[in-house]
């Protein structure tokens, strides 16, 4: 066997397992299941937009952020790199809410946003105009740099696009602090606070251990709190814990 | 047929849980990838985990993986090089899943002179910031255009051409005595 190609045996297994995404027989997807469960945390609160609403309304999870439209709205339809000039920024401006329409089904759209994570200096929304024609909403776009009152959007030759874009006030909530001095809500641009938000049960926020979460590699459960970080009101199955059959919903407590 | 149009749809596919089109992409690129990780690692077994967990990353990040001229491969090239930084707890992730891969012979380990060189390489690299790391690898080792290997990695290319300049002058006295033949990026055209 030659030392720059991969083992055969081993390349096909990998495809095969690659092959099985979408189907039940998915080993990775299952393995996954628990970013998927805690990426409720953050994905189930994400916020729904409307360019044309009031303010929007999140939730009262700790650590969530409240986007509201400031209102002037501006429009623009081109043909490749283009920029769309909002105006000067208000002072209480924190981002950009942009309405992003491909025109034709080719090439990609990219739009520059708001950090995701600490340490992070930015991040992107790529749309690929190839596969769809309905309007991207993006809540989080990067105010112009100072100095300027263009925002950017960065498409490839020949790609077509029409935006709608206005300027934001954007506030993300403090996390709180239970009485043995946890921080507990959701994980945001601040990175993750000790307990992290991960599904409502009965109605009730229920955070996991940030601290449990990175520990546990493989397989097990994790343990699901209120927010005083000790009461458990369940435990979510990770990975394939003992019988091969995950559930997606947290398991009673034993 | 133009191949990178061909890619953004299987990509687009791919996507959606497609798992013939993850299987399509995976015959693309698997080869340079696992050569890519040879290269750093030094250790077939490890290459191959490497591997393994940088197409597993792909499916997993889908939402968030970012095409460079309608492609895959510079967000694989960078994911790799990522991976091969911390080899080890990249297996620990898919542990399950890596052990319970069919595996044939072990391979032979490569000769003791170039072994030593990738170990010196593959410890300045671990002292090099990651975008660095990526910039030199997708740059000089790749031929990838510093237009594109600068929007993979979320740089601006001015500032990527600035930091690749101080990482190769970096390997280059540290790693001076393996005259190492670093040629200059490829500038490539801004898209």
């Amino acid at each position: 066997m030659s030392t720059t190609e991969m083992d055969p045996q081993l390349a096909q297994a990998l495809r095969e397992e690659l092959a099985a995404i979408g189907t039940k027989h998915s080993r990775l997807q299952r393995h996954q299941r628990r970013s998927r469960a805690l990426a409720v945390g953050l994905g189930v609160f994400a916020i729904a937009g409307a360019i044309t609403g009031a303010a929007i309304v999140v939730n009262r999870i700790p650590g969530s952020t409240t986007v509201t439209p400031l209102g002037g709205i501006t429009s623009k339809s081109h043909t490749g790199t283009g920029t769309l000039d909002l105006g000067p920024v208000p002072a209480n401006a924190g981002a950009v809410i942009v309405n992003l329409t491909c025109l034709n089904k080719q090439g990609t759209l990219i739009v520059q946003t708001k950090p995701q994570a600490p340490g992070s200096t930015g991040s992107f929304v790529t749309i690929y105009c190839s596969g769809r024609i309905d309007p991207v909403h993006i809540k989080d776009a990067l105010l112009p740099k100072p100095g300027s009152t263009t925002i950017t959007i960065t498409a490839d030759p020949g790609t077509r696009w029409k935006a709608t874009a206005e300027y934001a006030s954007s506030f993300t909530s403090a996390w709180a602090a239970n009485a043995h001095g946890q921080t507990y809500g959701l994980c945001n641009h601040n990175g993750c606070p000790d307990l992290m938000a991960a599904r409502i049960v009965d109605g009730q926020e229920a955070y996991v251990s940030t601290k449990e979460f990175a520990g546990l590699i493989g397989s097990g459960y994790l343990n699901i709190y209120t927010s005083d970080g000790t009461t458990i009101v369940g435990q979510f199955p990770i990975g394939i814990p003992n019988d091969g059959h995950p559930v997606a919903t947290p398991a009673p407590t034993p | 047929m133009d191949t990178q149009n061909d890619e953004a749809e299987l990509w687009l596919r791919a996507r959606r849980d497609d798992g013939a089109a993850f299987a399509a992409l995976f015959d693309l690129h698997q080869a340079r990838i696992f050569r890519r990780a040879l290269g750093l690692l030094g250790d077939a077994h490890d290459a191959e985990d490497t591997t393994a967990a940088a197409f597993f990353e792909l499916w997993r990040k889908r939402r968030s993986v970012q095409l460079v001229s309608g492609s895959v491969l510079p967000w694989l090239l960078v994911t790799t090089v990522n991976l091969s930084r911390n080899a080890r707890r990249t297996a620990a992730r898919y542990r399950q899943l890596l052990r319970d891969l069919p595996r044939g012979e072990p391979a032979p380990s490569p000769d003791a002179d170039r072994s030593e060189a990738r170990q010196r390489l593959a410890s300045s690299f671990g002292r090099l910031a990651p975008i660095d790391a990526a910039l030199f690898v997708l740059t000089v080792l790749e031929d990838v255009p510093i237009t594109q290997a600068a929007q993979v990695v979320g740089l601006k290319p001015a500032t990527a051409r600035v930091r690749l300049h101080r990482a190769r002058t970096r390997l280059r006295t540290e790693l001076h005595d393996l005259e190492p033949n670093v040629r200059p990026a490829i500038e490539g055209t801004q898209r």
